[in-house]
């Protein structure tokens, strides 16, 4: 079950690092602004949640009831 | 192995039960004189940055580059790119620790982590100080940064993964240490038992630790190389400012932090090992893996000074060629042959050292003291002299002479780093305490 959790974390906030990077990527020209704007602290998020899965998975007992 | 039962106290490792591991929580004179002077430091180093944020940056000895005749970065982006550089080795080496099972260099593992967790803020900090208006920086940094800029890569990577990463690595390696001392009565025994958050150091709780411990490392080596090479890329990546634009700016960022990271846990190691009285904990043996890791990256990095030097004096083109000249016979000369003969001399008495297997601890610390000096100077010279000299538009030669401002400020990072690493020794045991008999 600890697994289970662990590995759904981590693929949430990997996947939100993923999509924060396509959302940072400016839609027309070099130079503009990001497709949305704060999409740098979705990825910091989604890099942060990633480490806090090792917390999650040390912490967590392995049965939750 | 039995396991802990925290709710009883026990003697513990570390001898009788009042005594606290690595004299923690018992502040004589002497740490609280280190205290205070350094909180001196630090409020010296506020007043400073008050001055300049209320009287504004024509404090410092910034100026626009060409028509100022200055440099629009100083001594504060030399100081974050040295305080990121220094990080490097702390969690890199607690990684390794775990990794490859070095067993002499375990003693210094926490140490080493401190260090990261500690450095990458006063970088940070670093960053805001230079900045006219920090508050502005803070909201639109975040607003406006694309993957496009290498800074991205540095602000998000060295903060978010890097920097968390660290502390994670830190939280989780200190929940044992902190449930020893969550059994002791005392005015800490909250945050112990936060820390703790009910480790029991069952078998199947270790087994579960170095799991984690050892997928953290191998996430976080290459993240690390990553994050300091972004930091190479803002210079590297700069067509237009001969000096910066080099395909070698990447990976000398990276050699450099090693050596000044390294030089930096050997000064620590050795400061902790004199005033608490470790030297059979934190032997030679450990000093010695230390001293080999750094000749090596010495000679990695003046291989890089040459060839960079070689290339720009021998056929680069007029701007770059004038850059190089200006440091190695001009106006940076003085600081540049400071710089390289530090790096060279620790590189020839540790390579002496290793050749003759013996094994010297002041020298070892020495060359530590040494190669940080030559660290922040040569990061002083990667920022500087590409915006005064060589410009490619047609501007005069510049110069750029840091202020008492910025000296205060500088002083006052340092002394907050210190302060801080000082006072987190006395709450939490430096060093992982040892098995008990």
């Amino acid at each position: 079950m600890r697994k289970k959790i662990v590995v759904a974390m981590l693929l949430a906030f990997i996947g939100l690092a993923g999509v924060s990077v396509y959302l940072a990527i400016p839609a027309v020209g070099w130079g503009s602004a990001p497709k949305m704007p704060f999409a740098s602290v979705t990825f910091i998020i989604g890099v942060m949640g990633s480490f806090i899965s090792a917390i999650v998975y040390e912490i967590l007992p392995p049965k939750i009831k | 192995m039995e396991s802990m039962d925290i709710s009883v106290p026990r003697r513990a490792a570390y001898g009788h039960a009042e005594e606290t591991p690595y004299r923690i929580r018992q502040a004589g004179v002497v740490w609280w004189g280190t205290v205070i002077a350094l909180a001196g430091v630090v409020a010296f180093g506020i007043y400073a940055y008050i001055q300049q944020f209320i009287l504004g940056d024509y404090v410092t000895g910034l100026r626009d580059i060409g028509t100022g005749g200055g440099a629009g970065w100083g001594i504060y982006i030399a100081v974050l790119v040295y305080f990121v550089g220094v990080s490097f080795a702390g969690v890199s080496t607690a990684a390794l620790v775990r990794l490859f099972n070095l067993k002499s260099l375990k003693p210094i593992s926490r140490m080493a982590e401190a260090l990261t967790v500690f450095s990458l803020p006063l970088a940070a900090i670093a960053v805001m100080a230079d900045l006219g208006q920090p508050e502005r920086a803070i909201v639109n940094l975040l607003r406006y940064v694309r993957p496009q800029a290498p800074f991205f890569g540095t602000f998000t990577l060295v903060i978010s993964g890097y920097l968390f990463s660290s502390m994670v690595f830190l939280f989780l390696s200190g929940r044992r240490d902190a449930a020893i001392c969550a059994r002791q009565p005392s005015k800490l025994q909250w945050f112990y038992k936060m820390w703790a958050t009910g480790y029991t150091d069952t078998p199947e709780e270790r087994e579960r630790h170095e799991k984690v411990t050892w997928w953290l490392s191998m996430t976080i080596l290459p993240l690390l190389v990553v994050a300091h090479s972004t930091l190479g890329f803002i210079f590297g990546i700069q067509g237009g400012r001969p000096g910066w634009f080099s395909a070698l700016s990447a990976p000398a960022f990276v050699t450099l932090a090693g050596v000044s990271g390294i030089g930096f846990v050997i000064i620590i190691a050795a400061i902790v090992r004199q005033t608490l009285r470790l030297k059979k904990e934190i032997n030679a043996e450990a000093f010695r893996f230390l001293a080999n890791m750094l000749w090596i990256l010495c000679a990695i990095y003046l291989y890089f000074t040459v060839a960079e030097t070689l290339t720009a004096n021998y056929a680069a083109p007029g701007h770059e060629a004038a850059v190089s000249q200006q440091l190695i016979g001009g106006q940076y000369a003085p600081i540049f042959w400071m710089a390289v003969g530090l790096l060279f001399i620790s590189f020839v008495s540790l390579l002496l050292q290793f050749i003759r297997r013996s094994m010297s601890i002041p020298l070892v610390v020495m060359c530590g003291v040494m190669v940080n000096i030559a660290a922040f100077a040569k990061r002083f010279l990667i920022v500087v002299p590409s915006q005064t000299v060589g410009t490619v538009l047609p501007y005069v030669q510049g110069s750029y002479v840091p202020t008492w401002v910025e000296w205060g400020v500088v002083a006052g990072l340092f002394g907050l780093g210190t302060l801080v690493y000082v006072v987190f020794a006395k709450v939490f045991p430096i060093m992982e305490i040892p098995e008990e008999e």
